[in-house]
C-alpha cells in the first residue's frame, strides 16, 4: 500500500468509528455557548452601574470631606481646653513674672 | 503597524454573537470532534472537548479579535482540552489497573477495522499529527504554528507516523 492510499483510506473511516460521527453534538455545544453568553450577559449586566452612580459617589466623598475639614478645624481650637482654675493660675503666674521683672528693673 | 483587515467571522465571535458560533461549529465542529476522536480514542471523551473548546472561545471574548489563524487558534485550544482531558484519562486507567488485573483489559469499542485499530495504537504525538492532517485538513504552516515546531517539522513527522502505519499494517 502506497502513502497516498493509506492518506485516503484514513479519510474515510467510517464514521462513528474513528470518525466522530457526532450528529447531536452542535445540538449540545450550541446549548453550552448560549449558557456561557447568558451567564456572560447577566455577570456584565450586573457590573453595570447607573449613569448617576460616579457623580454621586463624587458628590458624597466632597461632603464627607468638608466635613471633616470643618470638623478638624474647629477642633483645632479646642485641643487643650483649659479650666477656670487653669486660666487663673496662669494669670496668677504671670503677675508673679510681672513683679519679678519690675522689681529687677528698680 | 501593518494593516490587518478584521475576519468578520472572528469579530462576530469576540461580540458574543451565538450565531457566529453556530457558523464555526458548522464549518470546523465536525472536523474537531474527528481530531479529539482519533487523539483520545474515545467519542465521549472527544465531545466534552469540543464542548470545552466552544465555551472556551465564548470566555475568551473581545480577546479573539487578537486571533489571526482561527481555524490554527481552534484546534490549539482543542489540543489543549484534548491534553487535559488524557492526563484525567491516564490517571483513571492506572486506578482501574489496580482494580482490574493485567491482561483483562477491555477492548476498545472504536477500533473496529484493523486501520483504526493500526491509528489507535500509534504514539499520541504520532496520532495528533495525523489527525491533524487528515481530520482537521490542516496545512502544515498550520500544524506547525499549533505545535510549535517548524512546518518541515510537522511535516516530517507525519510521514513518519503515515509509515509507521503502513509498516503496522502489512
Amino acid at each position: 500500500m502506497n502513502l497516498d492510499d493509506l492518506e485516503n483510506r484514513l479519510r474515510y473511516l467510517a464514521p462513528g468509528e474513528h470518525t466522530g460521527g457526532h450528529p447531536h453534538l452542535r445540538d449540545r455545544v450550541m446549548r453550552a455557548v448560549n449558557i456561557e453568553l447568558t451567564a456572560q450577559k447577566h455577570s456584565t449586566e450586573s457590573l453595570q452601574l447607573p449613569a448617576w452612580y460616579w457623580p454621586a459617589i463624587a458628590a458624597v466623598i466632597l461632603i464627607v470631606m468638608n466635613l471633616s475639614l470643618v470638623s478638624a478645624s474647629r477642633d483645632s481650637f479646642s485641643l487643650h481646653p483649659m479650666s477656670g482654675n487653669q486660666i487663673t493660675a496662669e494669670i496668677h503666674a504671670l503677675e508673679i513674672l510681672e513683679s519679678q521683672q519690675q522689681g529687677q528693673f528698680k | 503597524m501593518a494593516y490587518r483587515p478584521v475576519n468578520p467571522l472572528i469579530a462576530a465571535l469576540a461580540s458574543g454573537r451565538a450565531d457566529a458560533y453556530g457558523e464555526l461549529y458548522d464549518r470546523l465542529g465536525r472536523s474537531l470532534a474527528r481530531v479529539a476522536t482519533t487523539m483520545l480514542k474515545s467519542s465521549t471523551d472527544a465531545e466534552d472537548a469540543v464542548q470545552d473548546v466552544f465555551v472556551e472561545l465564548v470566555r475568551q471574548g473581545a480577546r479573539l479579535n487578537q486571533v489571526q489563524d482561527l481555524d490554527a487558534y481552534v484546534f490549539a485550544m482543542l489540543r489543549h482540552a484534548v491534553g487535559k482531558r488524557l492526563q484525567r484519562q491516564r490517571s483513571e486507567q492506572r486506578q482501574l489497573r489496580q482494580v482490574i488485573p493485567a491482561g483483562a483489559s477491555a477492548s476498545d469499542p472504536d477500533a473496529s477495522d484493523d486501520l483504526a485499530a493500526a491509528l489507535l495504537s500509534l504514539p499520541a504525538d504520532q496520532r495528533e499529527v495525523i489527525a491533524l492532517k487528515i481530520d482537521g485538513n490542516l496545512t502544515f504552516a498550520q500544524i506547525s504554528e499549533i505545535l510549535a515546531v517548524s512546518p518541515n517539522t510537522a511535516a516530517s513527522r507525519y510521514r513518519y507516523a503515515l509509515e509507521k502505519l503502513r509498516r503496522i499494517l502489512e
